[in-house]
């Protein structure tokens, strides 16, 4: 009884103390909605991840890459950007990317800052991509996270997952 | 909610008085008792619910390298990559034989991260110390050459790749050898500009699954290559209709992330372009 007690208070504890530094919340909190973006939910309430609801986009990473290498204007830099940029957003019901937000992450997986040139670019990028597909769940369309993440070395875009 | 934490409050209590009575289960296998009475059973990994269960779970037993690993998977396939390898670090630490191999593959097919993939893999390699090992249905020589490929090492993917398919071939047969090793090695061979050695190996891997569409696509090249355009062209038409039939590269975590080298819509479309001239 006493380890069921202790236990039971150790869950509350947990989930108020631990959730600040690594929510549970694998969906977006309500900041990175925008009243245009949800206009075009489906239905809001339910938000699986891309592979949830089988829809890679139809372009190759090689295809990604390219296009973004061909749409990205470079400016010279004092500072290298090395590590991962990631951008994550949805894809609304008419497979239209929205609600963007960015991880940026040096090359040993921690915390930095990239220049907000790379990060607008990158949105307007991705707005424009293409390849989108219609998901739907039980035939009825849904939207669903999306993320790119890009390799950078030495201000040069390596690679793009997923 | 009060409801549920109760019960499995009383649940992992009773797994852990349970284990502790017996005094037979260590704290690793308390990790999987959590993954195979809960985690599987009553709620999904990438759900709110599910990540409270493996946190009370690591509660109970913060050295189960299991529930760590399980911990950090909901991250790495939705791209969040910080809070990935706080968790997938702490499996390495508790358990580095089982997953430093499981790390290196996350790094080198979903996050792309070639050169800390090939180092996990080289401490992966010393640690096991065996010739040959395997990971996620594939050898660690495998995985290395993927990484080599994609950084345009192509003499250091030929050798380990070339490897891989050898130890298949000696120590099973040809006809066990995984198609997809094939495949690679005829890609290689490609890159290599060496047509007739990549026609070999594509043909072996077509000869194992004909409907593999990276595999025809890159029997199309090679035709055009040999100025063969119509044949070519019959290989790059079978590509779409077996898409939608469903037919992929058939890897695991294909529904999750590119493989090296894999083709999209564009590149069967520039290549129709270029057969129709």
């Amino acid at each position: 009884m006493r380890h069921l007690l202790f236990l039971f208070l150790l869950c509350f504890f947990f989930t108020k103390s631990f959730s600040k530094d690594f929510n549970y919340d694998l969906h977006a909190t309500p900041e990175h909605f925008d009243s245009v973006c949800m206009k075009q939910f489906c239905d809001p309430t339910y938000l699986p991840q891309y592979f949830q609801v089988k829809a890679k986009n139809e372009k190759s990473s090689y295809q990604i890459l390219k296009e973004w290498k061909d749409f990205y204007k470079n400016t010279k830099r004092e500072n290298l950007v090395t590590g991962f940029l990631t951008i994550r957003f949805f894809v609304n019901c008419k497979g239209e990317p929205c609600c963007f937000r960015f991880y940026d992450l040096d090359k040993n997986y921690k915390k930095t800052t990239y220049p907000e040139d790379i990060k607008s670019q990158l949105t307007a990028f991705v707005t424009q991509l293409g390849g989108w597909k219609l998901a739907k769940i039980e035939n009825t369309p849904t939207n669903y996270y999306y993320y790119l993440t890009f390799k950078i070395q030495d201000n040069d875009f390596k690679t793009v997952a997923p | 909610m009060i409801s549920k934490l109760l019960l499995l409050s009383a649940f992992i209590c009773l797994v852990g008085c349970q284990a502790n009575s017996q005094n037979q289960v260590n704290q690793v296998d308390k990790g999987e008792i959590y993954l195979d009475s809960i985690s599987e059973k009553v709620a999904s990994i990438y759900s709110a619910q599910g990540q409270l269960y493996a946190d009370t779970a690591l509660m109970i037993n913060p050295k189960s390298a299991t529930v760590y690993q399980n911990r950090a998977v909901p991250f790495l396939k939705n791209g969040d990559f910080e809070k990935w390898i706080f968790y997938i670090d702490k499996a390495v630490a508790l358990n580095p034989n089982k997953y430093t191999d499981y790390r290196a593959f996350c790094k080198a097919i979903f996050i792309k991260d070639y050169e800390g993939a090939i180092k996990d893999f080289d401490a992966a390699q010393k640690i096991k110390g065996n010739e040959i090992n395997f990971v996620m249905d594939h050898t660690y020589e495998f995985f290395k050459s993927l990484c080599y490929l994609e950084m345009g090492q192509l003499d250091s993917a030929k050798v380990l790749m070339q490897k891989s398919v050898d130890w298949q071939i000696k120590n099973k047969t040809l006809e066990w050898t995984h198609y997809v090793d094939l495949f690679y090695m005829g890609v290689i061979y490609w890159e290599l500009k060496d047509v007739e050695k990549a026609q070999y190996y594509i043909d072996l891997s077509l000869k194992k699954y004909a409907q593999f569409p990276d595999a025809n696509y890159y029997k199309a090249l090679i035709l055009n290559q040999l100025g063969r355009k119509g044949e070519a062209m019959e290989h790059l038409l079978t590509i779409e209709p077996n898409w939608k039939k469903g037919y992929r590269m058939n890897e695991d975590n294909e529904i999750y992330s590119n493989y090296p080298h894999q083709i999209g819509v564009d590149e069967v479309a520039d290549l129709k372009v270029v057969l129709m001239k």
